[in-house]
């Protein structure tokens, strides 16, 4: 018995993630029904893709790291942890094995939930985004080795999801203008509780009357949402920073153009590099829509999708838009943050998303949320950045990243969803048993309560003096 | 085979974006099209488009913006409760080429 442990413990050492994760794809592919051909090909799009992101990743890191640490000695700017986007954090979950048994689960607890009407929202039309569990799962299992402990972690998030994504359904549908869709994506929708208290706090205040033009704004800031843009423009910032004290030498200015170059690069390849691990998956994710159609006739239900169709939304992608300086500014001044937002800047848009949607296109309510909520998140990402760390290089033991730490601002910045991850990490049976507790008291409140709960939510921006054209 | 070229653009050009394309390549075909994609993002549109020419673009996020290329709404595919009719509606346009 210990030999064939010690034999499986060599083989997975040898080959690493880029040969195991796509066997185990091609695998679960084949079980569900998806042919040869399609079948190989997304293993090796997986393999590809998890060794392209080796690569970029570690030679920005290489580049980008003595920046990094002439900002902290130089300036005293101490960020030595780096936000890669959350495109790194769904290629380290996916290659992780807690992750991929949970994958593999989650399908079966999502349809199950569904079809006993548990829920009318129907989560498994957008399994790519459950990597944002899979992450936090792999986390708490690398930190207590307790394998049941950290699925019952990814559970319970999931089962608060839903019920957070079955409140904000009929809002998120009615505002983003797609019938029966909503969204589920954890890193989202665990804003919900923070976005209706603030939307009645700020409301209260008077925000209700301040209207921005959200078109108007658009084309002021033109070039500005460009990603290779933006990249230029943070990459020279960090080095003029590092630097400030030797701006009268040429090499400095050596250090602020590779700077620059290299992160406006980085933002430019990484979406492809990342698309290419994503198209492995969409192939398995795409075969469960159809199961949804046949039973969702007789009743109210809402399909998930995934939160791309609301970026470009204009209400939204503004907000975003103007949260990139005001994120990246606070990075700097914020007391006990060490992280340094980057690729994960561009998903501002995503993550306001809820924000918008439950202040109705709100942009000047939707900005103050957002700043504060993402501000604890810095916090949060600090916090967590050395599991994030170890995770990605357990699964990917060439991953360097010069050195630097590593997050993602948008997957991670989550105060809520932490917490929940900081409870179960305590081991504490009773605040464990309370959270578990504390979602069925919820649930069933919102099940006696569904109707008046969605209504104050559609109602509760009515504002005889609001413009009704920026809805 | 008919060789067309659809930039396929959602929130980053990455999930969504890759999903449309792949659906896009797959049932194109049954109507005697080579589809080649490119997968893009609201903010790099325009780079995107450089100089090359796209036969249409298929869009899952909303793009308010006009490129002088026809748009279709890619929403369906992502759903799977629409796909019949967005491949109409891009079998319609590329009728109309050359």
């Amino acid at each position: 018995m210990v030999d064939i442990f010690n034999t499986l413990s060599e083989i997975l050492s040898t080959f690493g993630a880029s040969v195991l994760v796509p066997v185990m794809l091609f695998i679960i592919a084949k079980l569900m029904g998806v042919n040869n051909k399609k079948a190989f090909t997304s293993g090796l799009l997986c393999a590809v893709g998890l060794t392209g992101f080796n690569l970029v990743i570690n030679s920005y890191g290489a580049i980008i790291s003595p920046v990094v640490t002439s900002m902290s000695e130089n300036a005293g700017v101490n960020l030595p942890i780096l936000d890669t986007g959350w495109q790194s954090t769904s290629v380290i979950a996916y290659s992780t094995n807690i992750g991929l048994i949970f994958f593999g689960l989650a399908i079966f607890i999502q349809v199950g939930l569904f079809f006993l009407k548990w829920t009318n929202v129907f989560m498994p039309s957008d399994l790519w985004n459950n990597y944002s569990f899979m992450v936090w799962g792999s986390m708490l299992y690398l930190l207590t080795n307790n394998i049941w402990l950290a699925l019952l972690l990814m559970i319970v998030q999931n089962l608060y999801i839903l019920l957070f994504s079955e409140v904000a359904a009929k809002r998120w549908s009615t505002y983003y203008q797609y019938p029966k869709c909503c969204m589920t994506a954890p890193h989202h929708l665990e804003t919900l509780p923070f976005a209706v208290l603030m939307n009645i706090i700020l409301g209260k205040l008077g925000f209700n009357k301040i209207k921005l033009n959200a078109q108007e704004l658009q084309k002021k800031f033109g070039i500005f949402g460009e990603p290779m843009f933006i990249g230029l423009l943070i990459g020279a910032l960090i080095a003029i920073i590092g630097g400030y004290n030797k701006l009268g030498e040429l090499a400095t200015w050596g250090t602020i153009t590779t700077s620059a170059i290299s992160t406006a690069s980085v933002m430019a390849v990484f979406p492809k590099v990342a698309g290419i691990f994503a198209s492995a998956f969409t192939t398995l994710t795409d075969a469960y829509k159809s199961k949804a159609k046949q039973s969702g006739k007789e009743r109210e239900w809402y399909m998930s999708v995934n939160d791309a169709v609301g970026y470009g939304e204009p209400n939204t992608l503004v907000t975003g838009i103007i949260l990139i300086p005001i994120m990246l500014g606070i990075a700097f001044i914020l007391p006990g943050n060490q992280t340094l937002p980057m690729i994960d800047l561009l998903a501002l848009p995503y993550m306001v998303e809820v924000f918008v949607a439950i202040s109705n296109g709100n942009i000047a309510k939707s900005i103050v949320s957002g700043v504060i909520w993402f501000s604890l998140g810095l916090l949060i990402c600090s916090e967590v950045a050395p599991y994030f760390t170890q995770v990605a290089t357990q699964v990917n033991p060439e991953l360097t990243a010069g050195g630097l730490m590593i997050i993602s601002f948008g997957i991670m910045a989550h105060p809520l969803i932490a917490l929940s991850f900081l409870a179960f990490l305590t081991q504490n049976p009773l605040l464990i048993i309370g959270i578990i507790v504390l979602y069925f008291v919820l649930h069933f409140t919102f099940k006696k309560y569904k109707v008046q709960i969605v209504d104050f939510l559609e109602r509760c921006n009515e504002d005889p003096n609001q413009i009704k054209s920026m809805v | 085979m008919k060789k067309v070229k659809i930039l396929c653009v959602c929130g980053s050009g990455v999930v969504s974006s890759s999903m449309v394309a792949s659906k896009l390549k797959d049932m194109l075909a049954e109507h005697g099209y080579l589809t080649e994609t490119v997968e893009s993002s609201p903010n790099s549109i325009e780079s995107d488009l450089g100089g090359n020419h796209f036969d249409l673009m298929v869009c899952v996020s909303p793009v308010y913006q006009e490129y002088n290329i026809p748009k279709v709404s890619g929403v369906g595919l992502l759903t799977g409760l629409g796909e019949e009719e967005v491949i109409e509606e891009c079998l319609e346009i590329l009728s109309k080429l050359d």
